[in-house]
């Protein structure tokens, strides 16, 4: 049988590789053909899909012996009684890096009925011992609790065009270990004509701004370390330029995405 | 309307979740109450002090429900990962008090498995998903991956075309794939 060598979807070089059907047979130790043999030997990229498939196929056979517990009866009641402090929505959510290499955002479905807080109310909800900056956005600490050193979102935004409003990413600004550092994804962007893409936080005076990195070419997704000092003083709105090779440092004035950081709660 | 939350898909879900539905959560729970019970309960070890953390998980998935976002990652990935959160939390406070009161067991107790926190977490969430499974693609891929049969025997035994076979093993293991890629320590 002919082996099919089709291009992935995941390598940036976009070479030829073994069809994800094959990767699955292999993994599941069907004989492979001496060209693909061939192609293993010298490719990388299908090593690692087929090595993260065998290991699938290893614990799905561990996991054959696992029973799965469900908890008592009751148990849903003392969640219930749980959420009655809960929907006044928390400052400081659970944080949870859900992939380890996030793919662009696309198409996610948008919330109608997701409603972002004013920064103002921020300062009123400090309340249950929140540590204030004066721009609103907290680095808030749970009194009493045992501060384990997992990030914690501090503010988000929705990265939009200036124009149409279409939401091209988002914008995650983490507090772990007393770093803070913004992330900035978006994909779809539109960067014709430009030599580069340029990320600031502007200033909610609309007068202020500083550069925070610049997006490489090709990325999607970008970390850059800031300061908590930043957000306090009013640099909230996350801004992504088009920028030429003219030794202007300043802001271009050519926006493609804007959005406004705002607690994630 | 309650009666359409148990057919929608897991994305679906999580956008009823985000959207402030309460009756969400509580399907949310019906699907994945033993998913998180069965981690915190092997983690560590008391019933009672795996109670705390099914509820608190659930909890915390209300409170964190506005960052819900179903294009980073699935339900089942948030949950197994704060619960392993929880379970880590829960026996740093143990080792902690251990230590102020200078007991002898340096080490907290990670439950009945004697293996890494990490493998127990894997293996109960691959669990999950296979039981999760509808049918036909359930028996195939236990037939594909724990009994060994080749796809052509998988096919002759269903009486199903052996192209619907390969495309089930196919699906599915990448599907396996990607779930065991998002709690992966």
């Amino acid at each position: 049988m002919t082996p099919t060598f089709l291009p992935a979807g995941g390598d940036p070089a976009g070479r030829d590789h073994l069809a994800d059907e094959r990767l699955v047979d292999l993994a599941l130790s069907v004989p492979a053909a001496e060209s693909e043999e061939a192609h293993l030997a010298g490719c990388g990229f299908c090593r690692d899909e087929l090595a993260a498939l065998r290991r699938t196929v290893v614990v799905t056979r561990q996991a054959a012996t696992v029973e799965l517990v469900a908890p008592p009866a009751d148990l849903w009641s003392s969640i219930e009684a749980g959420l009655e402090d809960a929907d006044a929505v928390e400052v400081v959510p659970e944080v949870v890096p859900l992939r380890r290499h996030a793919p662009a955002r696309q198409g996610a479905p948008t919330s109608a009925t997701r409603r972002r807080p004013p920064l103002g109310w921020l300062v009123a909800a400090c309340a249950a011992g929140a540590l204030v900056g004066a721009g609103g956005i907290v680095a808030a600490q749970r009194l009493g609790e045992e501060q384990p050193a997992s990030p914690r979102t501090l503010a988000t935004a929705e990265l939009d065009t200036l124009d149409t409003e279409q939401r091209l990413g988002t914008a995650t600004v983490s507090e772990q270990a007393d770093a803070v550092t913004l992330e900035v994804s978006a994909s779809n962007l539109d960067r014709s004509g430009s030599a580069y893409v340029e990320v600031w936080l502007l200033n909610r005076d609309g007068k202020r701004m500083v550069s925070v990195g610049v997006l490489q070419d090709g990325a999607s997704a970008a970390t850059f370390p800031i300061s908590q000092r930043l957000l306090d003083e009013g640099y909230v709105v996350v801004d992504l330029s088009r920028e030429q090779f003219d030794d202007k440092p300043q802001h271009s004035g050519d926006s493609i995405v804007r959005g406004s950081l705002t607690a994630p709660a | 309307m309650s009666d359409e939350l148990p057919a929608l898909g897991d994305p679906e879900l999580m956008a009823r979740v985000c959207a402030d539905d309460r009756d969400a959560l509580a399907e949310a729970y019906r699907r994945f109450g033993a998913l998180v019970h069965t981690l915190a309960t092997r983690s560590v070890g008391s019933h009672h002090d795996a109670e705390d953390i099914t509820q608190q998980v659930f909890v915390a998935l209300w409170r964190s429900r506005r960052s819900l976002d179903p294009a980073a990652g699935s339900l089942a990935g948030w949950l197994a990962t704060v619960t392993r959160r929880r379970c880590a939390d829960h026996h740093a406070a143990r080792a902690r008090r251990e230590r102020d009161e200078q007991a002898v067991a340096a080490v907290a107790s990670r439950g009945t498995t004697g293996t890494r926190p990490e493998d127990a977490t894997e293996r109960v969430v691959l669990a999950h998903e296979l039981q999760a499974l509808g049918d036909p693609r359930a028996t195939i891929i236990r037939m594909a991956i724990l009994e060994d049969r080749r796809q052509q025997d998988i096919a002759d035994a269903l009486g199903l075309p052996l192209g619907t076979v390969k495309s089930h093993i196919r699906r599915g293991l990448l599907d396996l794939r990607n779930r065991l890629e998002e709690v992966t320590a």
